[in-house]
């Protein structure tokens, strides 16, 4: 499957290929820990956008979302599971040889 | 199979946006111009306590900054192990820097006050030493955070005293300029910050998700 690009782009994983999901994944991917706040500033999608697709992503056991209390202020904390690592760097490393071998 | 993302170009480089990100705030550099344009204006004034307390505040306000106006704008975020690790060096180094410039204040003032062998000298280029010292701190802040307009004020100070020390101005001045520079910078890259981070005023962010 891995020699056939065109076979490996229609196996890609559309649950992080999807804009939104992928730049989420991307910014927990470069922090440990952010909240809600902080991917709202980061991706610049709307809170109901973005809503959505955490809970998607959380969903599909990529990201784990916590909540907590701040000095009596609710704090959603947001952070890459490893699994959501490791289906990241699969999608990375799938579009890398697609594009590899499309390319020419 | 995790190899491609960590040393991915990309993650480095989102991982690196997010932190300037963060500091892009202004705080580091109000507080180094203050401390800069305060030693100056305390020396210009005989008041030479004030650097000295402000400098010793600079750090718990930094980090109360951060925390009422960074964290509640930018959002919070806890950056990687290795970026901590980083950190506390520095934090380390300029300790170490901080005592530093501290003793060799004593030194400088016991040697002007008591007309010992090393008087004359620091009378005539303590405000060298100074800049030098000044710019020390502010090089060893850039390279902590990893914010290369640090190096920039670190030869603006130097230039400064330099240029005062060759044309006789008023020494003071030479380190007056630089701090109100790096103020401005600072108050200018604060509002910058506070226009592109608004308040979230709705309160939805949270309960929304």
């Amino acid at each position: 499957m891995k020699d056939d690009p065109l076979t490996l782009i229609a196996g890609i994983d559309r649950t992080i290929h999807a804009p939104a999901r992928l730049s989420i994944l991307a910014c927990l991917a470069a922090v440990k820990t952010g909240d809600f706040t902080f991917l709202l500033n980061q991706t610049g999608l709307t809170r109901g956008n973005l809503s959505a697709n955490l809970g998607k992503l959380e969903e599909a056991g990529y990201v784990s979302i916590k909540k907590e209390f701040v000095e009596k202020i609710p704090r959603t904390l947001i952070r890459l599971t490893a699994k959501g690592r490791k289906a990241l760097t699969a999608y990375c490393n799938d579009m890398q040889f697609v594009i590899e071998n499309l390319g020419g | 199979m995790l190899t491609y993302l960590q040393g991915n170009k990309m993650m480095n480089g989102i991982e690196k946006r997010t932190y300037l990100a963060w500091h892009g705030d202004g705080l580091v550099d109000l507080g180094l111009g203050s401390v800069v344009f305060l030693f100056g204006l305390g020396m210009q004034l005989d008041q030479v306590l004030i650097a000295p307390i402000f400098g010793c505040l600079a750090y718990p306000l930094w980090l109360i900054g951060k925390k009422w106006i960074t964290e509640k704008r930018f959002g919070y975020v806890e950056f990687s192990d290795e970026r901590k690790r980083k950190e506390k060096l520095g934090m380390v180094i300029l300790l170490l820097l901080g005592s530093f410039t501290f003793l060799l204040g004593v030194m400088g003032y016991h040697a002007v006050v008591s007309g010992g062998a090393g008087a004359g000298f620091m009378k005539e280029n303590g405000y060298l030493v100074l800049g030098i010292v000044f710019g020390l701190l502010s090089s060893s802040v850039g390279l902590v955070l990893g914010l290369s307009r640090l190096h920039v004020y670190t030869s603006l100070i130097l230039a400064s005293v330099a240029l005062t020390h060759t044309m006789a101005w008023p020494h003071p001045y030479g380190i007056i300029f630089p701090g109100l520079v790096i103020l401005v910078i600072g108050i200018s890259l604060l509002g910058q910050f506070l226009w592109k981070y608004p308040v979230d005023k709705t309160g939805m962010s949270e309960a929304e998700e």
